[in-house]
């Protein structure tokens, strides 16, 4: 018993070592995003709460929290409530599997990148629940586009992660790092540069974020599947796109940017410069970067219309990927990989 | 860009220095580069490798100082025909074979992946660069012998046959409108901040701001207003309402002045109108109204506010004197 217990505990504790930092991180990425925006706007944003604003996300949670939860009175009310829940459960369940550090892991399983995949598209249930739920035409609009974005940029981004794989020969996260060993040249950044493009691109449109916020686009159809949702479901919806983008980030970085591996190594100067530096920092800059590689695309670019993002999607990306993919295999054959 | 363009000695001179420079720097460079592929099945004749770096040098001397002096005077080189890119291929394929062979000195981990490959890429360097250095000739040449045509409707037909569609084909390859975009976002992330934190920082206001409507005393504390009425008649909203009665002094006073300020559309006539200088626009406009019939300004709020603004008018006044 006091076996179960102790494992039950350790689990638990685990769990807790996940997501407390992950929840600290998207709290303080929403304040990224409005300090960048502000930045790119010349503006200085919010620095009224705490030094600089820095407590401005628990200011905004705290609002959240006190607001009355209000459910349409059409609204189907099990699965209104369910919604968001769905939502923010498989955006940080994702984490799970994501190594920070050599085994600073809490489930190194042989199939890490098959298994982000499925929490991944369990997302879109979230989405598609919320929209059906809140018996709204702008939230069952919302939904729907959502569905066909992700259901089409999921396809893309699968090649693009057929060719990490391909090239390390292995799904599991920890193999991929180990595999990018010894400096930036090793990364697989660069034999999959197009495919990497093709995963910045698709994560964008999976995480539904401009340029491709069709679902949520403000000027046509309000919030999308979250336009009934306010208070704690709103809150959740909001942590959940965060954390996904963030889970978006640090995968690129593990499977294309090294992960922990140091861009110095086996550098003739810089190497031996930046040996003192844990590892685990250059993965969260990494993942920091892509993070606001992410801000840095939607305060830039325009939305697209519904029949660019299908055209570039179908027509573009997927292409980019199966020209791609030939090319890697017939690098693997020659380099004798 | 202006100082290069008035001083075309000077630019030729940097030039030829960049040239010459330029050109030994990779000419050892290369040789460095023989050296260090250490390949086991091919030996190196040191005719041939003298001459390749020879040529490398010169073809890397020539493509920099082409392009240094043409972005010092600021006039792009002109690749109007089509035949150019067949050229520029060429030389691009030269520097992607030169670069990996450049990459073989300076990286002991690229050594390693480009060591299979090593004889086929120094072959190929070899012809190359051969190839590049009459192509880089005949671009440099062109640019003086054969000039662009500058016929309008010839370069238009050409552009938009050529120049216009390889360039998007090449932008929209490399995402390059993205890239500017990124690029435009990210000075402006760098920029001065125009955020004026407000109850801290104020907005300057102009001394002859129409605000917060105020009536204003003599020195000795008597109301300047005579209640004449002239404001009440003027006022385009009818805001204000006064009523008025002889003073135990015998004088003619306000016994009732009230200005609405939901109907005052701040136009300053009564200001204008009145005779005495009594009923005055200050430049006051952080006022809030918190309950009904607080928009009411009775005259005690009014003179209360003259009173309060007496010398931010005065101080107004004089910054405008010199304009009235």
């Amino acid at each position: 018993m006091l076996d179960v217990m102790f494992h039950i505990a350790f689990l638990v504790l685990q769990a807790l070592l996940i997501l407390v930092p992950v929840l600290i991180c998207v709290a303080y990425y929403t304040l990224a995003e409005r300090k960048v925006a502000a930045y790119i706007q010349g503006r200085v944003g919010a620095n009224r709460v705490g030094w600089r604003g820095l407590l401005q996300p628990f200011a905004d949670a705290l609002k959240f929290i006190n607001k009355e939860y209000i459910k349409p009175a059409e609204a189907n009310s099990g699965l209104f409530y369910l919604a968001p829940i769905i939502s923010v459960t498989t955006a940080i369940a994702g984490w799970a599997v994501i190594p920070v550090a050599p085994g600073w892991v809490a489930a190194d399983i042989h199939a890490g990148i098959l298994y982000i995949f499925a929490v991944t598209s369990l997302g879109a249930y979230g989405i598609i629940i919320a929209g059906w739920a809140s018996n709204s035409k702008y939230a069952m609009f919302g939904a729907m586009r959502a569905m066909a974005q992700i259901i089409s940029y999921e396809i893309a981004m699968g090649f693009a992660l057929v060719g990490v794989i391909m090239l390390s020969g292995s799904m599991n996260f920890s193999d991929i790092v180990n595999a990018q060993a010894g400096g930036i040249w090793h990364w697989y950044l660069w034999p999959l540069l197009p495919l990497f493009v093709v995963y910045v691109i698709c994560g964008l449109a999976e995480t539904n974020r401009l340029p491709f916020d069709l679902a949520e686009g403000e000027a046509e159809i309000v919030a999308g599947y979250m336009v009934e949702y306010g208070s704690i479901g709103f809150m959740l919806f909001f942590l959940s796109e965060y954390a996904n983008m963030l889970l978006i980030s640090a995968i690129g970085s593990l499977l294309f940017l090294g992960g922990w591996q140091s861009p110095f190594d086996h550098i003739v100067f810089l190497g031996y410069l930046t040996q003192w530096v844990p590892l685990v920092i250059w993965f969260i800059l990494k993942t920091f970067f892509m993070a606001f590689l992410i801000i840095w695309v939607r305060w830039t670019f325009p939305r697209y219309r519904y029949d660019q993002l299908m055209m570039m999607g179908w027509k573009t990306l997927i292409p980019t990927t199966l020209v791609w993919l030939p090319l890697v295999g017939l690098y693997i054959k020659v380099a004798g990989l | 860009m202006k100082f290069f363009q008035q001083k075309p000695m000077l630019t030729q001179l940097l030039t030829i220095a960049v040239f010459v420079g330029s050109s030994v720097l990779f000419l050892l460079l290369t040789l460095t580069a023989w050296y260090t592929i250490d390949l086991p099945t091919q030996p190196l004749y040191p005719d041939t490798i003298r001459y390749h770096a020879l040529i490398s040098g010169l073809t890397w001397g020539l493509s920099i100082s082409f392009i240094l002096k043409h972005l010092l005077l600021n006039e792009p080189p002109h690749l109007y025909s089509k035949y150019y890119f067949a050229l520029l291929m060429i030389v691009g394929l030269y520097f992607m074979t030169q670069i990996c062979l450049l990459c073989l000195i300076f990286s002991t981990d690229l050594r390693a992946y480009l060591q299979p490959i090593g004889h086929i890429l120094s072959d190929f360097n070899l012809y190359f660069s051969i190839l590049t250095l009459v192509t880089a000739s005949v671009i440099i040449l062109g640019q003086r012998y054969w000039p662009a045509k500058k016929t309008k409707q010839n370069t238009a037909k050409r552009q938009s046959k050529h120049k216009d569609h390889m360039i998007r084909l090449i932008k929209r390859f490399l995402i390059w409108d993205f890239l500017t975009g990124l690029g435009q976002t990210a000075k402006t992330m760098f920029q001065k901040k125009k955020t004026i934190q407000f109850p801290e920082e104020k907005i300057p206001v102009s001394p002859r701001f129409r605000g917060l409507l105020a009536l204003r005393r003599y020195p000795n504390g008597e109301e300047r207003c005579i209640a004449c009425k002239l404001c009440e008649a003027v006022c385009p909203a009818l805001a204000i309402t006064i009523e008025a009665k002889v003073r135990s002094d015998g004088s003619r006073r306000t016994t009732r002045f009230d200005i609405d300020m939901f109907k005052c559309i701040n136009c300053g006539f009564c200001e204008e109108s009145c005779p005495v200088d009594s009923i005055v626009v200050t430049s006051e406009h952080h006022y809030v109204v918190r309950e009904r019939g607080e928009n009411i300004l009775t005259k005690d709020k009014l003179l209360a506010i003259g009173d309060m603004c007496e010398p931010k008018l005065a101080q107004d006044r004089a910054n405008d004197q010199p304009y009235r």
